[in-house]
């Protein structure tokens, strides 16, 4: 038996090739584009004000730790204290993205969420 | 064109796709971090692809109107490709603003902060597929046994592969992902089942595979 490559030296097959390449890289950009989308709509999912309120709901039961200096007013860091005081300060943990990563939003949309 | 240079344009491609976005400034890491997700998954279903299809032709199974040379060729052509959207998936993963992973947390997996297991289960499959591929590049200086034995190390890097996508993704809640996942293993599951219950293919003694 020969070995496949000497099999089907005589038998090669352009069009399968680049057909191969061409599909793969269409699934590529229409996986890109289903994920850009379904950001986008979560992204205004939590634009809106009923869903912003749930977002700040679920936020509030997982503050930052406070520190020393701040007032817990000051450190929290819900999108109400946001838009209630204006300018909130930056909070005083760093997003880790090891314990968000488990859900499908995207990383800069929980980003934001923090801040 | 060989496959190699089409994996490789292929590659360059979706590379390249990436940086640009990585360089555009608005939502740069949200479209970084889209992107090398996608990448994942096209690099994991070419690697289904072309284990589905080399176990197809190793067992013989006859795809009506279907040539044994084209499912060879697309064997082929999809392990190439699939090695070359990991490339772009590991790429991403490096150039991706947010996670900020260093090149040995992608050679080692587990030194990441990030699920270091599920990480170094991809960073073994992504290891076995570059073995695999890389030595059939070279398959000419090996001799057909050795060559097949470090060939079947797609099985286990498939198999690890999979597990990386479900523990790693952030997608894996998904029942479309879940299913994608499903579908896919059971294929794989199903050949293997028959790979196993057949008897082996005879191993011809001195030849040695071209490389393309």
């Amino acid at each position: 038996m020969a070995a496949p490559n000497r099999r089907f030296a005589n038998e090669r097959h352009p069009f399968l090739k680049v057909a191969a390449a061409v599909v793969a890289l269409a699934t590529f950009a229409s996986i890109w584009t289903a994920f850009s989308s379904a950001y986008a709509s979560d992204s205004a999912a939590n634009a809106d004000p009923e869903s912003f309120v749930a977002v700040s709901a679920v936020d509030s039961t997982a503050q930052p730790p406070v520190t020393a200096n701040e007032t817990p007013a000051a450190g929290s860091a819900t999108p109400s204290a946001v838009s209630s005081a204006g300018s909130a300060p930056p909070p005083t943990v760093a997003p880790s993205t090891g314990g968000q990563r488990g859900s499908s939003i995207a990383p800069v949309q929980r980003r934001s969420r923090g801040s | 064109m060989t496959s190699w240079r089409l994996g490789l344009l292929s590659g360059l491609t979706a590379v390249a796709a990436i940086l640009l976005v990585r360089a555009s400034g608005v939502s740069a890491a949200a479209n970084t971090w889209h992107a090398l997700r996608a990448a994942g998954f096209v690099s994991y279903l070419l690697f289904w692809v072309s284990c589905l299809s080399g176990m197809a032709f190793y067992l013989r199974i006859a795809v009506p109107r279907v040539r044994a040379s084209v499912v060879f060729e697309l064997h082929r052509v999809t392990g190439v490709l699939a090695a070359a959207f990991l490339a772009s998936h590991l790429v991403g993963v490096l150039v991706d603003p947010w996670i900020d992973f260093r090149v040995i947390d992608i050679l080692a997996g587990a030194t990441a902060s990030y699920r270091p297991f599920a990480l170094f289960l991809g960073a073994v499959g992504a290891w076995a597929l570059a073995i695999v591929v890389g030595t059939t590049a070279v398959s000419g200086r090996f001799r057909y046994a050795t060559w097949l034995n470090l060939h079947r190390l797609a099985f286990p890097g498939y198999v690890v592969a999979l597990f990386h996508g479900l523990l790693a993704g952030s997608d894996s809640a998904n029942p479309l992902v879940l299913a994608m996942y499903g579908l896919t293993a059971g294929a794989v599951a199903g050949l293997g089942v028959l790979r196993l219950a057949g008897r082996e293919r005879p191993v011809p003694a001195a030849v040695s595979l071209p490389g393309r």
